[in-house]
This record gives C-alpha cells, structure tokens and sequence, in this order.
C-alpha cells in the first residue's frame, strides 16, 4: 500500500487505498479528516494553536490546517456534508515541566476540537492527551487509523 | 531568516557550542569515571518540516531539555540532550550501581542532564561574561521528535526554521553515546554579535 508521510506543520491528502503517516507526535495534534462516500482523507500535523492575527496560512496552525485540508479535499471531489474527523495527540510527555512553553497539548487539542466545530465536521473518535508520544497511521481506503504510543500500546480508533 | 545572516555567524555558533560541549564532555567524563571523546560538530539550519531528515524522530530515547535563562535578556535557547535507550541503561546503571529501579534511573539520568547543561552554560556565559542558568531540566522518554516538538512548535512561530548545534559525546567503547543539541533562538543572535565585537 502506497504511504505517505506527513511532516510536521505539514498536511497531505490521499484518495483510495493508501496509508497517510505522521510520527512522532508529543504536543502536537494529528487530525485526519475522511470522507467516507467517496474515499478521500486528509491528515495534519497540527504543531500551534493560533496563527499570528488569524491571517497567516499555514497548515501548522490548528486554526488554519482544516480550512486548508477541506479545499484540498474539495479539489479532488471530496463533499464536505460527508466528511468526519479523527484526532490523536497533543499530549504531555514530560514528567516534571519547567518551561510553561512546553505545556501546549490541551490548547491544541481544544483549538482543534473549536476549529472542527466551526466547519461542522463530526469527530467520530479520538486518543488525546496523556504523557505518551504517538505516531499516526490513516488508511484512506476505510478511515481506519492506527495510535503506536511509544511505549509500544497500539490502539485502532 | 533573520536570525543568522551567513556562514561566519554559524561558525561563531559552532564555536560557542564546541567550548560548551567540551565543558559538559569533561564533566560526563567524571561522572562515568571514563575517557569520553566528543565528534566535530555541526550546525545545521533546517527547514521545520524537514526536522525528519536530521533527527530520526521514530527513535525512543530518553530526552532532558532544558532551557538557557539569560539574566539580562531572557530565553535565549534550549539545551536537548538526547540519550538512546541502550546508552540510558548503560549510563543509569554506572551511577546507580544497578538498571532495576526506573524512577531512580530517570532521576539520575535528570542529575546527569542538570550538570551537562550547567557546565555548557557556564562555559558559554564565562566567555562571553553574560549570566545564564539552565532551567531545572525536563525529562521525557519518548520519540525523539515528541519529546521537542513543543519547543519547535514554540520557535516555529517566529520562522519557519531551526538552527541546531549538534555535537555526540562518546566513551572508547561506543558504550556511551550521548547527543547534545543546542537550538538558539533569536536571543541567542545577540551572543554572536557580542562575540563578533571581541575579536574585532
């Protein structure tokens, strides 16, 4: 099966069978978006959860990454009335935090969830939060998607 | 990019990083009552997205990061260092005296990251006569890229790239392996321009 990766900041689209990969998640927040009708997904690596006033495009903001990724989807046939949402990350993988910078899982998470609202996108499961990194893996062909956490637990959701 | 004009600004880097490196070489060398040796360094200046083909982010390893606190100017970068598991249980078990107790494992490995990145700092500091004290370290044990992503994402904000500072301390046996990254931010610009003036 052809897979794909996606880098971090970053978003890529597939159609049909194909595995859409990201690894390596911590406070970051994987979302995959599918439509089910007509086989096409989306997955980001979603690093930030605001962009600077709102404007800059981006897809490592949360509040510009599934705009992105809906036309994207669009462009290849996708309808939005059937798209739904997975997500999966945005954890906090250290034990003792000193830096508050380093504490921006949750307010991904949340600005992801804010962001799904507002496009009226269903999120039918997700695997957030927790101290364990994750890598993602989305099979566009079914929406399936496969969470390895680091300390080797697999969990489909 | 706006942090590093060209190559002489990486090299002064380079060089800021070296002394540091070689500070925390001597002070992991006392440690582990061993001889420890410390690859030519690099600097890198990488595309965030492309943070992949630098650091093998599937890795698990044991990170301690901790953050350079400039007394006058603020934040100024981070100090990751970045243990593999087998060099973890190594390391832990020569201070320890045994691998059996994990949270006296992650609290030594957390020591020996506190004295790595205070020896780095003070280095740096004593030759650019700045104050700069390392946070109390953070410490995770998990993909290599999970474990910094929180602090890319915190720079990618002000550009689309990092610089990082990579340099490996090893013993004789290749037992030991212990990688050091220093990633600046745009503070971190005004040490080089402070180091520029001296020897001009």
């Amino acid at each position: 099966m052809r897979e794909i990766f996606v880098s971090i900041g970053d978003f890529k689209i597939a159609k049909g069978h194909a595995v859409l990969k990201s690894v390596g998640l911590g406070s970051c927040v994987g979302v995959a978006l599918y439509d089910f009708v007509n086989k096409i997904g989306a997955l980001s690596h979603v690093m930030l959860p605001k962009s600077p006033n709102g404007v800059r495009r981006s897809a490592k903001y949360a509040d510009q990454a599934i705009e992105m990724m809906l036309e994207s989807m669009e462009r290849v046939g996708a309808e939005r009335e059937n798209v739904i949402a997975k997500i999966a990350g945005g954890a906090q993988v250290f034990k003792h935090v000193t830096i508050d910078n380093l504490k921006i899982g949750d307010r991904n998470v949340e600005a992801v969830k804010d962001q799904l609202k507002l496009f009226k996108i269903k999120i039918v499961s997700e695997d957030t939060g927790g101290t364990f990194g994750r890598s993602i893996y989305f099979f566009t062909s079914d929406g399936r998607m496969l969470v390895k956490y680091s300390n080797g637990r697999e969990l489909w959701i | 990019m706006g942090l590093i004009r060209g190559d002489f600004e990486l090299d002064i880097l380079k060089e800021l990083g070296n002394i540091g490196a070689g500070h925390a070489a001597t002070s992991l060398s006392q440690i582990l009552g061993r001889t420890i040796q410390i690859t030519v360094p690099e600097v890198k200046v990488v595309e965030i997205p492309k943070i992949n083909t630098e650091i093998n982010t599937e890795k698990i390893v044991a990170g301690v990061v901790t953050g350079l606190n400039d007394l006058e100017l603020g934040e100024s970068g981070y100090l990751y260092i970045m243990i593999p598991e087998q060099s973890y249980r190594k390391i832990a078990s020569i201070m320890l005296g045994s691998d059996e107790n994990t949270e006296m494992m992650e609290s030594a490995i957390m020591e020996l990251g506190n004295i790595l990145s205070s020896a780095f700092c003070n280095a740096i500091a004593e030759l650019l006569g700045i104050m700069l004290m390392p946070t109390p370290p953070s410490f995770a044990m998990d993909y290599s890229l999970a474990v910094i992503d929180a602090i890319v994402s915190q720079l990618s904000k002000k550009s689309d790239y990092i610089i990082i500072f990579e340099t490996e301390l090893k013993d004789e046996e290749d037992s030991i392996e212990i990688v050091i990254l220093l990633i600046p931010n745009e503070v971190f610009m005004k040490y080089i321009l402070k180091l520029t003036d001296m020897v001009e």
